[in-house]
């Protein structure tokens, strides 16, 4: 049963669109909220005017605490932290985005070639283990400095990082539903392993899929936040969460607080989003 | 509700008016309405209904093993006179020593990472006041009891090294090591092997007759009920809805839905799956009778507006039903 | 029990064919990048013949296969190159930080996992009610917060506005001295030659960093141990124990008991992950370990340093992983030792 037909079976008597609709966020208030919050951070990142321009430093105001003129004050350079912050979320956002839906399609691409039976896929499986026995941060860390270290190389990161547990995770479903029965009848009926592939395994696998994904997005976030905090993949005059928090790392002890904040919080409140829809696809996946 | 005539001090439980449900985020699922049954001392009750009638989960509500999303709403359990539903310590207290719960599943209740003494003597040691060698030797008393020729053996080991008709037994005899006044048996030998399931429910019943202890038994077989039980409650979605004496219950049943199950009894042991019709709504319970959906007879105008509260039909023999056969079967010769 | 060593064995025969892989993906990972070490070394601003001198030097003339083969049979004779930086020898350099390294690992891994396994177990006993919501809110709320984040808030709040910590400048406070070197960890040095000071310092200054490591992972601890944990307490065996009226002290045991392999399991698995995970954190307290060492490294491209790094931290892993598998086999008197590999 699809998150629809519950919501179908629920809603059998109310027939305008608009009120199943509210009754869908209602019921899982948790997705909704976090995607209503990660497409405000796109929507402001891109669209939103800004009370300054997040690129141009003000050299005579240098570390101003927070005030009705700036939202979240100015840090070393003269940047208002605020319009930063928000500007920042055209590349952070984006960048985790691009790398988890990339590592989605390979993962699961992998997991379902390597759901068949055979020697070929225990060792891709062996392969995975050797994989991730290496500290994976340090492993991003490696492969962007020596890649270019550019925005690139960043998504190329990414997908190295998160591609395993999509890997994992379509396997393990999908040698789960091949024993069940619908799938033998579906055999039965004369399809091919493509066939069923596509029609039969993706759909029931799809829910668990999404739930990593934003798992995966969120742990993207935080990594290429710990990247840009060590200036890597990102270029200095570039707006990144995770530079800004080095930047305000470098003031924090002597009490300027609120450079390092604000991408701090965004960084929370973004990763909590994508944990929020995580967790409410997991919920409605429990209740099946 | 029984006959009066029972004194009470030979009137070991007495469940009044339970009601639990499932609080899900569909709904809240009731799934026990308004129980109301008796087991007097040495009686051999059995309760039977198709899965999901929610025998079991009275079963649970009744000595407090319900867990979340499952809650008890109402309703009092007296064991001995005593609430189980009211003080956690009392019913914790009375479990093992007065009452013993014989689950269906033998490997899932004994620890499979745990020594079966450790696990046994614990039960023991918890309740009593004898030192570990004294409980051991309980312990192997009671799995000889219960069946088993080598108990040191069995003590010794692990629960996976034991076959299905073994673990019960060892279950059985944990649940029974200290002669507790009541043992209820939750499908306690589904699953088993037939030869295997009578000659442990043979044993385990001869020794309760003995020490006149009651059971209460809850089955989807209806054999093993009309066997060994003197009386038999039929439940359905959550009520009770036929009670009484076994062989008054089976041979005139008095609700249609005892009467379907009657006629469509398996013969070896299957889990009982009748064509499920139409359920009713758990989460929605009607206000009229609940078996309505499936009834063949619908012969009273109350039947799709009232709820049918149980009736004498003969003395001990009780139904909720506004059925009357009497009147069927005056239509059908009109 | 013969089973068992059987399976042990296969276990640990695994190592040197683990090792192989490990070796050759540190070696093999740095190979096949693009970018030219000399390039980077000299910051390009050398002549073409000076920058083939260096190639020369390091080696990078040689064919691949030649250059596996050094680095190999360098590796069994403990060599594990020179950095490209400081002319000193690898082992050395990360030999001398890994021991520090590894008391914030330890330290942080403990506070993890007593931390989450608490939250989460509160939140598994008591499933449905208050405490369980409290608990999940908790939860999500500290695993997304970055680990250096958390670092940095703590600087403001207990050093700068609470002062209850010292200065984040590293293990010891700037003016002190580190005890003999005996282990190469500080603490535990400090113990060795009865300098209580030095100790008590290095705790204080532990605090942060450790917080900061120990608070982030224990929320990942405390949603898998609940999700653990709350299937032992809706068990069969956990249901029975009930209904043999065993006290609740017990039904924790029990539900732990029940639970422990995979909380062991993940007790190894974020003690390899947090082998590289600390390297931040160490950085943001100047800690001196070895992952802030392997970072400033990586960043100067000092390719024999990445290599060592990568090669003993997969190491590390996968003999933490065999350990576990054959802790986890000796725990569980089910597993058939068979045909599992």
């Amino acid at each position: 049963m699809t998150i629809s037909d519950a919501v179908d079976s629920v809603s059998a008597n109310q027939s305008s669109a608009l009120k199943s609709g509210w009754m869908w966020v209602r019921r899982h208030s948790g997705i909704a909220i976090g995607l209503f919050v990660l497409a405000s951070i796109l929507f402001a990142a891109f669209l939103a005017p800004l009370p300054h321009d997040p690129f141009e430093a003000m050299p005579t105001e240098v570390l101003l605490p927070p005030s009705s003129e700036h939202w979240l004050g100015t840090d070393r350079s003269g940047f208002d932290v605020f319009s930063r912050v928000i500007a920042a979320g055209r590349l952070d956002l984006p960048l985790a985005l691009a790398g988890t839906f990339l590592s989605l399609v390979i993962g699961v691409t992998i997991g379902l070639l390597a759901s068949s039976k055979g020697r070929g896929s225990e060792s891709i499986m062996r392969g995975l283990d050797v994989f991730q026995a290496f500290p994976l941060l340090v492993l991003a860390i490696v492969i962007v400095t020596l890649t270019g270290n550019n925005l690139p190389t960043v998504v190329l990161a990414i997908v190295l990082i998160e591609t395993p547990r999509f890997v994992r995770l379509t396997r393990s479903q999908a040698l789960t539903i091949r024993e069940s029965r619908f799938i033998e009848a579906a055999y039965a009926m004369g399809a091919t392993h493509r066939r069923v592939l596509w029609r039969h395994l993706l759909p029931n696998v799809s829910g668990a899929i999404l739930a990593q994904a934003s798992l995966a997005a969120a742990n993207a976030i935080v990594v290429i936040a710990a990247l840009s905090f060590l200036g890597i993949g990102t270029s200095p005059t570039d707006a990144s969460w995770g530079s800004m928090i080095r930047g305000g790392s470098q003031v924090i002890a002597t009490g300027d607080w609120w450079v390092a904040f604000g991408a701090g919080l965004a960084v929370f409140i973004t990763v909590l989003a994508f944990n929020a829809i995580a967790d409410g696809i997991q919920k409605t996946l429990e209740e099946k | 509700m029984t006959s009066e005539l029972n004194s009470s001090s030979s009137r070991l439980l007495e469940v009044r008016n339970l009601h639990a449900e499932f609080r899900t985020s569909r709904g809240v699922v009731h799934a026990v309405n308004g129980v109301n049954f008796t087991v007097d001392r040495g009686e051999l009750v059995g309760i039977v209904g198709e899965s999901g009638c929610g025998k079991s989960a009275t079963i649970r509500a009744m000595i407090g093993l319900l867990q979340p999303p499952g809650v008890v709403s109402e309703g009092t359990v007296l064991f001995k006179g005593k609430d189980l539903l009211a003080s956690k310590r009392e019913r914790r207290r009375l479990l093992a020593a007065q009452i013993g719960f014989v689950p269906q599943n033998p490997f899932g209740a004994l620890n499979p990472v745990m020594r079966i003494d450790r696990q046994f003597v614990r039960v023991i040691r918890e309740h009593t006041d004898l030192n570990k060698k004294q409980a051991v030797e309980l312990a192997a008393e009671r799995l000889e009891r219960a069946g088993i020729a080598d108990p040191q053996r069995v003590l010794r080991g692990y629960a996976h090294q034991l076959s299905g008709g073994m673990a019960q037994r060892t279950v059985i005899a944990i649940s029974m090591s200290l002669d507790p006044d009541l043992v209820i048996g939750d499908e306690p030998t589904t699953g088993l092997d037939v030869t295997v399931q009578r000659q442990i429910l043979d044993d385990t019943i001869e020794q309760l007759e003995r020490d006149q202890r009651a059971m209460l038994l809850v089955t989807h077989d209806l054999g093993i009920v009309a066997h060994y039980c003197s009386r038999v409650i039929v439940m359905y979605a959550g009520k009770v809805i036929e009670q009484g004496p076994t062989d008054l219950v089976f041979t005139e049943p008095a609700h249609p839905y005892t009467q379907l199950l009657l006629n469509a009894a398996p013969r070896r042991d299957q889990p009982l799956k009748l064509s499920h019709g139409q359920l009713p709504d758990l989460i929605n319970y009607p206000s009229n009778c609940p078996f309505y959906q499936r009834c063949e007879f619908r012969d009273d105008p109350r039947c799709e507006t009232e709820m049918p509260q149980m009736r004498e039909i003969e003395p001990g023999h009780f139904a909720a039903t506004f059925h009357d056969p009497a009147r069927v079967a005056s239509k059908a010769s009109s | 029990m013969s089973s068992f060593w059987k399976y042990t064995f296969r276990r640990l025969a695994l190592i040197p064919v683990g090792l192989l892989i490990v070796i050759t993906a540190a070696f093999g990972l740095v190979s096949i990048v693009p970018g030219d070490p000399a390039l980077a070394i000299t910051g390009g601003l050398a002549s073409e013949e000076k920058l083939s001198q260096i190639r020369g030097e390091l080696g990078l003339n040689e064919p691949l296969p030649t250059r596996y083969w050094n680095y190999v049979s360098g590796l069994f004779q403990g060599d594990m190159g020179t950095s490209f930086f400081t002319q000193l020898p690898i082992r050395d350099e990360l030999f001398q930080r890994i021991p520090d390294t590894a008391e914030l690992v330890v330290m942080a891994l403990a506070f993890a996992i007593v931390f989450g396994l608490a939250v989460g177990g509160i939140g598994a006993y008591f499933r449905g009610k208050a405490a369980d919501r409290g608990s999940r809110y908790f939860t999500s709320a500290l695993q997304s917060i970055p680990d250096f984040f958390i670092g940095i808030l703590l600087i403001y709040f207990f050093f700068y506005l609470l002062g209850w910590t010292p200065a984040p400048v590293g293990r010891i406070g700037l003016l002190e001295t580190r005890p003999p070197q005996v282990t190469g960890a500080l603490l535990t040095d400090s113990v060795i030659a009865g300098q209580w000071d030095t100790f008590r310092s290095g705790l204080r200054h532990s605090i942060m960093p450790v917080l900061a490591l120990g608070i982030f992972y224990s929320a990942y601890f405390a949603k898998t141990s609940r999700a653990v944990l709350s299937a032992a307490f809706a068990s069969r065996q956990v249901e029975f124990a009930r209904a043999c009226g065993l006290p609740t002290r017990t039904i924790w045991l029990y539900a732990l008991r029940e639970a422990r392999t995979p909380i062991i399991t993940y007790g190894a698995v974020l003690f390899a992950v947090l082998l590289g995970g600390s390297a931040i954190v160490e950085i943001v307290f100047s800690w001196g370990g070895s992952g802030q060492w392997a970072v400033e490294r990586i960043l100067s491209l000092d390719i024999p340093a990445i290599q060592g790094f990568v090669l003993v931290a997969g190491t590390i892993t996968l003999i933490t992983y065999v350990v576990l598998d054959i802790l986890v086999a000796k725990l569980d008197p089910r597993i058939s030792y068979g045909k599992k590999s």
